[in-house]
């Protein structure tokens, strides 16, 4: 059974989890890569704390975030709970491919309306849209591997995805650039259909979480339509193996 | 000092929170979080008045069992007449595998994306101006899940006073809420006892009725309709809502800034009942500016600028036609970093015969 991409707003951020394999990379086409990045991004269940440093000019607002995420290799699920002061008690879930709020002074769940997925997450740079147009990168795009090059002196593949004719995701194009050895994505460019260039996501840091196993630990998004904007999101600690009490990610825990 | 507890029943309870919390504790640490609001302002009214106002709330975070969560959160103002302390939220909560069971001061919101909801259990307003206000209720939820995004919704609650009180003065509710997706069904029972204002008096206001949201486009659509009736009095209304919500971008000269507009319309059909009984089984009379007047239509508008990250600005357009009075409601929101927030807000308010009052408000919260 093909192992699908962990959903979802939580792991548009863990992007890239892999085994490295070189020697027989070199043959591999550009759906192939991306399948491969799929594939090695699959975790079956995970305990994250993480944060998020919103920069605009000279001002900065920190989030702070313990997310779970599980898969069973068909559908991906995970709950997100802030967990700094301004927003504590804010939870986000995600469940078969829908977005839900709920907040602490409520304490009821709202699902997000589809015209809000546009919006900044908790007003970053990167968007609800993304996050769930993240797991079904093979589903909306068309890729194609337009050669090698290098970054920050690791090989990385230049990927090119196209948006299917069938399909109408946020961006309708987008350049990916995927560590040949690790299947990390190293940056990733997201673009509108007239070709203007609408955000940039570069990997700045990759990390060995398990043996043989790599995982992009810190990214910058940079929104390019907010000038001096970007939002830097690291994974302070993780563990693959946690185990999620059951019912924790659902609609009926949070309500 | 005023202590505001209300009874004897709710110091108990608050025993069993903490020595429910102490005996947890070995589990985990108790956490501190909460937030201080100071507010100076000027208010016009035939003449200028100013005041000042400072209110903070303290919520302990409790360690949770396996079956067991509790939230104690601590609130206190200053205003005219000297400090008051009080709690804001504090109830023990029993989950189990199909639901749970809340016992305490607690939200109960029966929300469905409306700025005013008619069927909530206990009406307030949610983002209007910016602003949220969830009335607190004590006494028991009972949640049930159903399976397949379906729950039945129980509350029973003690509105005036916690011993002692006859049943036809405790509030009933009931909400069977269907899920699915891009779509968002309720149908919500309510009886609620209120002080009949103004007129002098008692009665319960029983609602029932349908709400409906889903997503049509890029647009999201909402919609109620409800009956009330005055137990007692024998008066009755059909009270419809409708409201949709839209955010676009704006061009690239505004850094294709979102802006969000949210409108919404609700009736008293037959005219017989108003706004202020709805607002009374809720929130109060106060709510909306302290007007008494039995409103029997209620035009809402919410427009809203993201500026930036840390910026927003808005406005809030408040419209009837039973007296012709309009309200405008600017704000200015921004985060200053540290963990303090800065908002500016006016109000203007026009009646009939043009009459004009208004006021603004300067305020910081800082979160911690």
């Amino acid at each position: 059974m093909k192992a699908k991409k962990i959903s979802s707003i939580f792991l548009i951020f863990i992007l890239a989890v892999l085994f490295a394999s070189p020697g027989q990379a070199e043959d591999l086409t550009g759906e192939e890569i991306m399948t491969r990045v799929d594939e090695n991004q699959f975790i079956a269940a995970a305990r994250l704390e993480a944060e998020m440093r919103i920069i605009d000019r000279d001002r900065e607002s920190v989030k702070e975030m313990i997310m779970y995420v599980e898969s069973d290799g068909e559908v991906s699920n995970g709950l997100v709970e802030f967990i700094n002061p301004r927003d504590r008690g804010t939870k986000y879930l995600l469940l078969d491919d829908r977005l839900w709020m709920h907040f602490p002074d409520a304490e009821d769940l709202v699902p997000i309306s589809g015209h809000m997925l546009r919006e900044g997450l908790m007003g970053s740079d990167f968007s609800y849209q993304d996050a769930l147009e993240s797991e079904q990168l093979t589903r909306l795009y068309q890729f194609e591997k337009l050669g090698r090059t290098e970054i920050n002196e690791r090989q990385v593949y230049e990927i090119e995805g196209v948006a299917r004719p069938d399909q109408e995701p946020a961006y309708h194009n987008r350049k990916f650039w995927v560590d040949v050895e690790r299947f990390v994505v190293l940056r990733e460019e997201m673009y509108a259909r007239d070709g203007r260039l609408l955000k940039v996501m570069e990997t700045e840091k990759v990390e060995e979480v398990q043996e043989g196993r790599w995982m992009a630990t810190a990214m910058i998004m940079e929104d390019q339509l907010r000038e001096d904007s970007r939002t830097i999101y690291r994974i302070l600690e993780i563990d693959l193996d946690y185990e999620i009490p059951p019912g924790k990610i659902s609609l009926e825990t949070l309500q | 000092m005023r202590l505001g507890l209300p009874g004897k029943g709710l110091f108990l309870l608050l025993m069993m929170v903490l020595m429910l919390g102490g005996s947890m504790a070995h589990a985990g640490a108790v956490e501190v979080g909460g937030r201080i609001d100071l507010q100076a302002g000027m208010l016009y009214d035939q003449d200028f008045f100013g005041n000042y106002q400072g209110s903070g709330e303290l919520e302990l975070y409790l360690p949770r069992g396996e079956n067991f969560a509790s939230r104690l959160v601590l609130r206190g103002h200053l205003n005219e007449g000297g400090p008051e302390l009080g709690v804001k939220y504090m109830y023990l909560r029993y989950r189990h595998q199909y639901g749970h069971i809340t016992l305490g001061r607690q939200p109960i919101s029966w929300s469905y994306g409306s700025l005013i909801h008619p069927l909530d259990y206990k009406p307030g307003v949610e983002g209007l101006a910016g602003e949220t206000i969830q009335p607190e209720v004590d006494g028991v939820r009972i949640l049930q899940n159903m399976g397949n995004g379906a729950s039945l919704h129980f509350a029973v609650s003690f509105p005036e006073g916690l011993t002692r009180q006859p049943l036809h003065r405790m509030g009933l509710g009931g909400r069977l809420r269907v899920m699915l997706p891009d779509h968002d069904f309720s149908l919500n029972v309510i009886d609620q006892p209120l002080q009949l204002f103004p007129l002098p008096g008692e009665d319960n206001l029983f609602r029932a009725g349908l709400t409906y949201r889903g997503d049509a486009g890029p647009a999201g659509f909402y919609g109620a309709i409800s009956y009330f009736r005055l137990r007692h009095r024998g008066d009755e209304d059909v009270v419809a809502q409708v409201g949709a919500d839209f955010s676009w971008q704006v061009g690239p000269e505004y850094q294709e800034s979102l802006v969000y507009f949210q409108a919404e319309y609700l009736r008293f059909l037959l005219g017989e009942l108003g706004l202020n009984h709805l607002m009374q089984a809720g929130a109060g009379p106060g709510l909306m500016g302290g007007i008494p007047a039995e409103f029997h239509d209620l035009l809402l508008v919410n427009l809203n600028l993201e500026i930036d990250p840390f910026s927003q600005v808005g406005t809030a357009l408040i419209f009837e036609t039973t007296d012709y009075q309009l309200a405008l409601a600017p704000y200015f929101e921004s985060d200053l970093g540290g963990g303090v927030e800065l908002r500016l807000e006016g109000s203007l308010l026009w009646d009939r015969e043009g009459v004009f009052s208004g006021g603004s408000n300067l305020g910081l919260t800082f979160y911690f």
